[in-house]
């Protein structure tokens, strides 16, 4: 794992960025969706079964309502009817006690001529004494005869109920009673018992002791929509609501819903009603009465309003039970995922060396082991990738090698070849003296005169010390360079060294060579690789001369605490187009025997070496100079 | 019979060693220390008439690439033997297209300088120009 780990985790960690900004895109995470999906499947069937079940329920209720509330107008209904059969019988027991009284007899039979058309016979009877203390509502008894009766239907009737009346006089509403007083035996009538009764006096205590709840009663009335009784409503008022009448004034017991309640407000109610089956039959043709049960509607939807809330709140308790069940179901289904997540971001992370363990034993763990098997697919990879980049690393590092010994022999060879180049200089260079003690050699060998042998062999003496001197400036150039190791290097001394060498290869004296040297830093080299580089940059200047006079001027100063060199010539200069080339290995613009077109790449190379630099400024037949700058070892 | 060689060097203990080395071999020395003298001498209304030039190749003013050149141009009877000390193939092959009749390099012994002198001067060709004048 020598291979960039840095470099792999750096690459897993872009991706891994990658993964983040896809995560930052996620609105809803797993377990979100799952428990949104419980819910929209639980939820929907619930809201519609307890939606049926409060519309069921509000049906039911006012089902039962219903029902109650007629059983109640029922129950009222013939309370109201025994009610009015005791009084019937009370009177009737009267109107036989009225038959068997001689006085009434007399009364109705003594005055036959009167007939019909006689005045009515009317009397007070029984007399107030003897009045039934029980029946408070009577409010008048009375005998009259057959005309007495004010709307006689069917004169073999029992007994008569008149209806509804106000008495002006009282402004009380009455209920008046005719019931038959027959001839001895007979069946015939000979006059009425008539009886008045207040008719508040005779229900209310029937109708008002009915209540139920705050608001709920029940109430008399007749068909016509007058109140009989109501403990709400004034005896007399009527139901103005038609629809309504109509609905509760049936012949028949029953419940019905209304839009108007009846007591003058208009919202939903129930109603229960029931006819007085005993009453109607002896009311006048056309009216009948009717019980009816009234309830204030708030009071009346008050269960149905509490079953709405217990409703909701079981709907909403069941949705909150089912969210908190589904969180759970889709934390178990999701924590696995989760989990797998987190080891594939652990893969992805680069660390490859720890197995998935998931062990769901479902889909899960199955692709958990296809992401383990990924992964141990991947690290193999991986290791065969490292030992391919340590061999490349290897390769690399050998070529570099192989580079570097390759830079170093054509260093060596290009200086051999700068050698080749001056061989001729340097041969006449001694050559010259030795051809000069050969011929003395010669002349001693030929000469008999001492003192004139003395001289020669003095000009033999002086020429050999010349070659000698010459050898030795020569021999620095001429050893491998890697036979030397660096070294302090006095930049003036060498840059001397390198004129005189190449003054070597001058032909004549045309070329005018000067020095401008000023005391520099040292510098820190290979002392034969710098002789290289002068040698080479200031042959050059000389070859850009040749054959004309010109000024070959090497210059040194101290510039920015660098030691600068300076090497102008006044030769042909370098055409624009081949400036950005003077560098490149193998461009020359020189002739075959004249060079192979590394000297200035060399010089670049070994100047570069040394943490220096180069540049070239040059005009066409003007000239070129070319400016080398080292780091100086210490100031001076 | 006396020969006059033309000796042009720069280098006054070489010239020594070619008068040395000629010394009582029948060819007479005319100096010149450069090869703008050089040619100034023979230019000179044939005040000296010589026999043969030796030139040097490195020198002063005119240097001996120029000045032999000039010797072919203007005298081609006159044989030219290059003596110098640069060990150059290039430079020799160079001379020997300009039609010297040596081209011999430093240290050379006196019975080499002296035949082949001889030998040049035995054989030397007459390009359209005038008989030597003897």
């Amino acid at each position: 794992m020598k291979m960039g780990d840095n470099d792999a985790g750096v690459a897993l960690n872009k991706a891994r960025g990658g993964m983040v900004m896809q995560s930052k895109k996620r609105r809803f995470g797993l377990s979100g969706k799952l428990v949104l999906a419980i819910l929209a499947v639980g939820a929907i069937p619930l809201v519609i079964s307890l939606s049926v079940a409060y519309y069921r329920g509000s049906n039911e209720l006012q089902n039962v309502i219903g029902a109650s509330f007629q059983a109640l107008a029922e129950g009222s209904a013939a309370k109201v009817d025994a009610e009015l059969q005791r009084i019937i019988t009370v009177d009737r027991i009267l109107a036989q006690q009225a038959e068997d009284d001689p006085k009434v007899r007399a009364e109705l039979l003594g005055d036959q001529s009167r007939g019909k058309n006689s005045p009515v016979v009317q009397f007070d009877w029984p007399p107030a004494a003897e009045t039934e203390p029980v029946i408070d509502a009577l409010k008048a008894s009375r005998v009259t005869g057959l005309e007495g009766v004010s709307s006689p239907s069917d004169e073999s009737a029992a007994a008569k109920v008149t209806g509804l009346y106000l008495d002006s006089a009282t402004q009380q509403h009455t209920l008046h009673i005719s019931t038959p007083i027959h001839d001895g035996k007979g069946t015939i009538p000979i006059g009425w018992l008539q009886r008045d009764y207040d008719v508040k006096k005779l229900f209310d205590p029937i109708i008002y002791p009915i209540r139920f709840g705050g608001t709920g009663h029940v109430m008399l009335i007749n068909n016509s929509g007058a109140i009989i009784s109501c403990p709400m409503l004034l005896t007399g008022s009527r139901i103005e609501d038609r629809t309504l009448l109509a609905s509760v004034t049936k012949n028949r017991a029953g419940w019905t819903t209304a839009e108007n309640d009846g007591h003058g407000r208009d919202v939903f109610s129930i109603a229960g009603y029931a006819p007085l089956a005993g009453v109607n039959a002896l009311l006048p043709p056309g009216e009948s009465w009717h019980m009816f049960v009234w309830q204030d509607s708030r009071e009346i939807f008050a269960p149905a309003k509490s079953l709405l809330i217990g409703v909701l709140l079981a709907g909403l308790l069941s949705l909150g039970l089912l969210a908190a069940l589904s969180y759970y179901a889709s934390s178990h289904i999701v924590k696995p995922i989760q989990r797998l997540r987190r080891e594939a971001s652990r893969i992805a992370g680069g660390d490859l060396s720890q197995p998935l363990a998931i062990h769901t034993g479902d889909e899960i763990e199955e692709l958990a082991g296809e992401l383990d098997e990924m992964r141990i697919q991947l690290r193999q990879h991986i290791s065969t990738l490292e030992d391919k980049v340590e061999e490349r690393t290897r390769e690399l590092k050998e070529n570099q090698a192989e580079k570097d010994r390759v830079t170093e022999q054509l260093i060596q060879a290009e200086k051999v070849a700068a050698i080749g180049t001056m061989a001729s200089g340097i041969g006449h260079e001694i050559n010259n003296p030795l051809y000069v003690i050969m011929g003395r050699a010669e002349a001693i060998r030929d000469e008999k005169d001492v003192s004139a042998c003395n001289e020669y062999a003095r000009d033999i003496i002086k020429q050999t010390k010349h070659i000698s001197a010459i050898v030795k400036n020569l021999s620095g150039y001429i050893r491998p360079a890697s036979q030397h190791e660096l070294e302090e290097i006095d930049v003036n001394e060498k840059l001397a060294e390198a004129l005189a060498m190449a003054k070597l290869s001058l032909l004549d004296d045309r070329i005018d060579i000067r020095q401008n040297f000023v005391p520099v830093p040292k510098i820190f080299a290979k002392h034969e690789e710098i002789q290289q580089v002068f040698f080479n940059v200031i042959r050059n200047g000389i070859q850009a001369m040749a054959g004309n006079k010109g000024i070959l001027e090497v210059t040194t100063t101290l510039e920015d605490n660098q030691v600068c060199i300076r090497i102008k010539d006044t030769g042909t200069g370098i055409l624009a187009e081949h400036l950005g080339k003077i560098f490149d290995p193998f461009f020359t613009t020189k002739g075959p025997d004249e060079g192979e077109g590394l000297g200035m790449f060399i010089v670049r190379k070994i100047v570069t070496k040394y943490n220096g630099s180069i540049t070239l400024e040059s005009q066409v037949d003007k000239g070129t100079t070319v400016t080398i700058r080292f780091p100086g070892v210490e100031p001076i | 019979m006396l020969h006059k060689i033309l000796v042009v060097d720069d280098d006054d203990e070489v010239r020594k060693t070619i008068r040395l080395q000629l010394n009582g071999t029948g060819l007479e020395v005319v100096e010149a220390e450069d090869g703008k003298k050089g040619i100034e001498v023979l230019d000179a209304e044939n005040v000296i008439t010589v026999d043969a030039i030796l030139c040097d190749v490195r020198m002063p003013n005119v240097n001996g690439v120029e000045a032999v050149a000039y010797f072919r141009r203007e005298y081609p009877h006159i044989p030219v033997i290059v003596l110098t000390g640069y060990p150059d193939v290039k430079l020799a092959v160079d001379f020997m297209k300009e039609g010297v009749s040596e081209y011999l390099v430093k240290p050379v012994e006196k019975e080499k300088l002296v035949e082949t002198i001889m030998k040049a001067i035995s054989q030397r060709t007459f390009v359209g120009g005038a008989e030597p004048k003897m």
